[in-house]
């Protein structure tokens, strides 16, 4: 194909095909959804409607897994090349802007899509463990793949504006978010409203936002009985939506790529942010290595105070939310909102730890430093300690809070707490467990993969543990029922999954290292 | 162990899965010399370095630094060497105060003294005004004298140098060999590689030239460009006009060994001789006596890049 128009995307869909990732991609998930299947089908017996609890948990890794790797896969369409200063290199050939956002957005576009419509065909093994039909199936990917084309060319709008993948992300992430909240949040406001007699007739618009959501989709397709169409008004808006954004983008190229700046083209030390001067960091007295991280990775002080302000201010929200009668429930809420906020957080500096050292090429400069690879290794994560702590107490608190409002509660109900309360003991034990198994999965990738390591981290950990619970309900199935019910069923997958997480930390604490040493002589 | 010799490779060997990079290297480093390490692309100069900054372990081979092994005494190696590799190793949302501040107290220098080393490394450096920038602003030129600065913090007796003229400019070159001399003659042993010979021709004592992970010379620098060979001497003589009595006046000369005849229209003799039996005084008075103008006479000195050329073989290597 000689077309100009064509030349990137051509060109893009060549790699993909020689790339032994793209195939690897698709046979591990392949893999893990037969794995999963296999798993549900050994346990049929236990459960009601094995198919559908079995797609449910696949679509719902799938929805999360778009969500996390588009942010940065999508996000870094244009940034990369801004990243790399290549951009100005594509600007003088013939390449308009259109076949740009073409060659570098539509091909990874339609990656995503290819390694969906590979997943579909396994899927449909679901019908045969009963309680989902073809028709959800198919209309649960037309879901997928029309929020998928949305999420893309928003994150190409993010990535044509912003200088920075990072920024790419955060900008999807808001527009997203607002696009998705926008439904409720205005319904839940309509509501407050006609409570005080007010009827602004936002209701019809409320609802319109709300179907838009593949959310909402996804509720209506996966319900029983459902007999819809195949593509909705969420699918027609979706694309739509995507359309305009794409044609944003395409608007925006010229305004935000013909100049991009030179790197750091300031001298200045002083920085000022809203107004205020921000002090330079303290001198470095023993363990430089922490200093450095924590003052030039984590943010510092300022991080350091957004931290707490952020968390703190999460963990008195809970308690307030909890107080005026919420309960355990607005705990556990509340406790997996900022469990999950500060597993992403914690993934994001040890994607940067030792990510950032070898984007900036001074991890021989380090290694020269009289210490081993563990010693610097070790520093490093100390540093990252500093600067999580506020986030790591904050999870404590709500931990501690969710355990005691449920003991509470039970107590009140006379219901037998102890085997409860031992649950969500070894519950919490489990998530922080699952925390640092993420930190050393993301650590890891961040050795191996140049950007991506995040969401990928947090896809694969997500699949580990899918696929060590349903292979622990395999093998307990295998062995018969238990005795001791749901709950000693319970401990036991948690017992398996903290034993197998404790297993891979300790597996990728040991290939971190060596792969670090190896690093150091390739670098 | 020589205590003059700070650098000390035998049969160093290094294999990247299907590629030799260092077959059987062997040389050694003199204490307080500025050792040229030249070799085109590929001839396994950085993997050298990176073997003696101990970052890459020797797969075969002894490799010493001032005495200690570089893989059972990597420590002690590490606090006497100083490596700047290649590519530029920066914070660069650091300050240069910030930078050398920070690899002053990761090598242990306590706060009173860094300050002392620091302030000396920028004022050699010329940096001294530009400590409270940011290292992001500061042009090419300037990092890597940044970087030299660092490499220097923990003043260490052996720099290694991975090419660090590369991407500079003319005078920011000359600038940057001035402030090597410079530390040379603060008692530094300096070993620096590049693949531009002439770069370092004025700069460096000793030079071993690598082609395809092999060595193939090693020695002083005059050695390389002179055809001398030990007591062997190789001298140029040119007469106003060719005379045939002169060049049979000096092959009968005791030590003479050659005297090569000159090319048509070209009255240049090149004359090979025992230096320890025959003085350059005596070849001279034989010219004159012997009715011979001189118009010039000087040892045999090959261009460099010439010398270089016969000694590194042409094209890449197969399996690179």
């Amino acid at each position: 194909m000689n077309f100009p128009l064509l030349a990137l995307f051509t060109r893009s869909l060549r790699e993909d095909a020689r790339g032994a990732a793209t195939y690897w991609a698709r046979a591990a998930l392949a893999t893990f959804i037969l794995l999963v299947l296999a798993g549900m089908a050994a346990t049929k017996s236990w459960i009601g409607a094995p198919g559908k609890n079995f797609f449910i948990g696949i679509v719902s890794l799938q929805a999360i897994s778009i969500t996390l790797v588009g942010l940065s896969y999508f996000g870094s369409a244009i940034t990369e090349e801004k990243e790399e200063q290549t951009l100005g290199l594509l600007r003088m050939t013939d390449l308009n802007p259109l076949s740009i956002l073409l060659g570098k957005s539509t091909s990874r576009l339609g990656g995503a899509l290819l390694l969906l419509a590979a997943q579909f065909p396994f899927t449909i093994f679901a019908v045969t463990l009963g309680g989902v039909s073809l028709g959800q199936i198919t209309a649960t990917y037309c879901t997928l793949g029309a929020y998928t084309f949305l999420l893309c060319n928003v994150a190409l709008l993010g990535s044509v504006i912003a200088r920075r993948t990072a920024g790419a992300s955060t900008f999807t992430l808001l527009v997203m978010g607002t696009l998705l909240a926008a439904g409720p949040l205005l319904g839940a406001w309509n509501q407050r409203l006609l409570q005080h007699g007010v009827d602004l007739g936002l209701k019809p618009l409320a609802d319109t936002l709300w179907k838009a959501s593949p959310l909402a989709r996804l509720i209506e397709i996966l319900g029983t009985g459902f007999s819809g169409s195949l593509a909705g008004w969420q699918v027609a808006s979706n694309l739509a939506l995507g359309v305009v954004f794409f044609m944003a983008a395409w608007a925006a190229f010229g305004r935000f790529c013909d100049r991009v700046p030179v790197e750091g083209g300031s001298a200045v030390a002083s920085k000022k942010m809203l107004g205020l001067s921000l002090r330079r960091p303290p001198r470095p007295q023993a363990y430089a290595l922490i200093w450095k991280d924590f003052y030039f990775l984590g943010g510092g002080r300022l991080g350091l105070i957004v931290r707490i302000v952020g968390y703190g201010g999460s963990a008195i929200f809970a308690g307030i939310g909890a107080l005026k009668g919420n309960g355990p429930a607005g705990f556990t809420a509340a406790g997996s909102l900022v469990t999950f906020v500060f597993s992403i957080d914690l993934a994001v500096l040890a994607a940067r730890m030792f990510g950032t050292e070898i984007r900036d090429q001074t991890l021989s400069a380090l290694a020269m430093l009289p210490l081993n690879i563990r010693q610097i290794a070790y520093r490093k994560a100390l540093a990252l300690l500093h600067v999580a702590l506020p986030g790591a107490i904050a999870v404590l608190i709500c931990g501690i809070l969710t355990i005691t409002s449920f003991s509470g509660a039970l107590r009140s109900s006379s219901a037998p707490t102890p085997s409860l309360v031992a649950m969500l003991v070894s519950q919490t034990i489990a998530n922080w467990v699952n925390i640092i198994l993420l930190v050393h999965v993301v650590a890891w990738l961040s050795l191996i993969m140049k950007r991506g390591a995040v969401p990928v981290g947090y896809v694969t950990t997500q699949a580990f543990h899918t696929i060590i619970a349903v292979g622990g309900m395999a093998l307990a199935a295998a062995l018969g029922s238990f005795r001791g019910g749901n709950m000693a069923f319970l401990s036991y997958s948690q017992f398996v999954g903290v034993g197998a997480s404790i297993i891979a930390i300790f597996i990728l604490h040991r290939r971190g290292l060596r792969r670090l040493e190896a690093l150091v002589g390739e670098s | 162990m020589d205590p003059e010799i700070v650098i000390d490779i035998r049969d160093l060997t290094h294999r990247y899965k299907t590629h030799q990079a260092l077959g059987g290297v062997s040389f050694t480093v003199q204490r307080q010399s500025i050792h040229g390490f030249v070799g085109p692309n590929g001839a396994g100069k950085t993997t050298t370095l990176k073997v003696l900054a101990t970052l890459l372990k020797p797969q075969r081979g002894d490799v010493s630094v001032f005495g200690h092994d570089i893989v059972r005494d990597c420590k002690a190696v590490r606090r006497k060497i100083g490596f700047m590799p290649d590519h530029f190793s920066m914070y660069r949302q650091m300050t240069v105060f910030e930078y050398l501040d920070f690899f002053g107290a990761a090598y242990g220098i306590g706060l009173a003294q860094r300050d002392k080393i620091i302030g000396d490394v920028l004022a050699l450096t010329d940096m001294a005004g530009r400590k409270d920038d940011l290292i992001n602003g500061l042009s090419r030129g300037m990092q890597q004298r940044v970087s030299l600065a660092r490499v220097l913090v923990h003043d260490p007796d052996l720099l290694l140098l991975d090419e660090p003229a590369s991407g500079l400019d003319p005078r920011a070159r000359i600038e940057l060999m001035e402030i090597l001399e410079e530390l040379r003659r603060l008692g530094k042993t300096i070993f620096i590689s590049s693949h531009i010979l002439s770069e370092l021709a004025t700069l460096c004592d000793h030079v071993t030239i690598l082609d395809r992970g092999q060595v193939k010379y090693t020695g002083t620098m005059r050695g390389l460009i002179t055809s001398s060979d030990g007591d062997l001497a190789t001298y140029q003589l040119t007469l106003a006009a060719e005379h045939p009595a002169t060049s049979d006046s000096l092959a009968k000369l005791p030590g003479m060994q050659r005297v090569t005849p000159p090319l048509p229209n070209e009255a240049r003799y090149t004359l090979t001789f025992d230096r320890t039996q025959l003085a350059l005084n005596t070849i001279l008075q034989t010219t004159i006596a012997s009715g011979g103008q001189v118009v010039s006479f000087a040892e045999d000195v090959k261009h460099l890049n010439q010398a270089f050329m016969d000694l590194t073989e042409p094209g890449v290597r197969s399996d690179q």
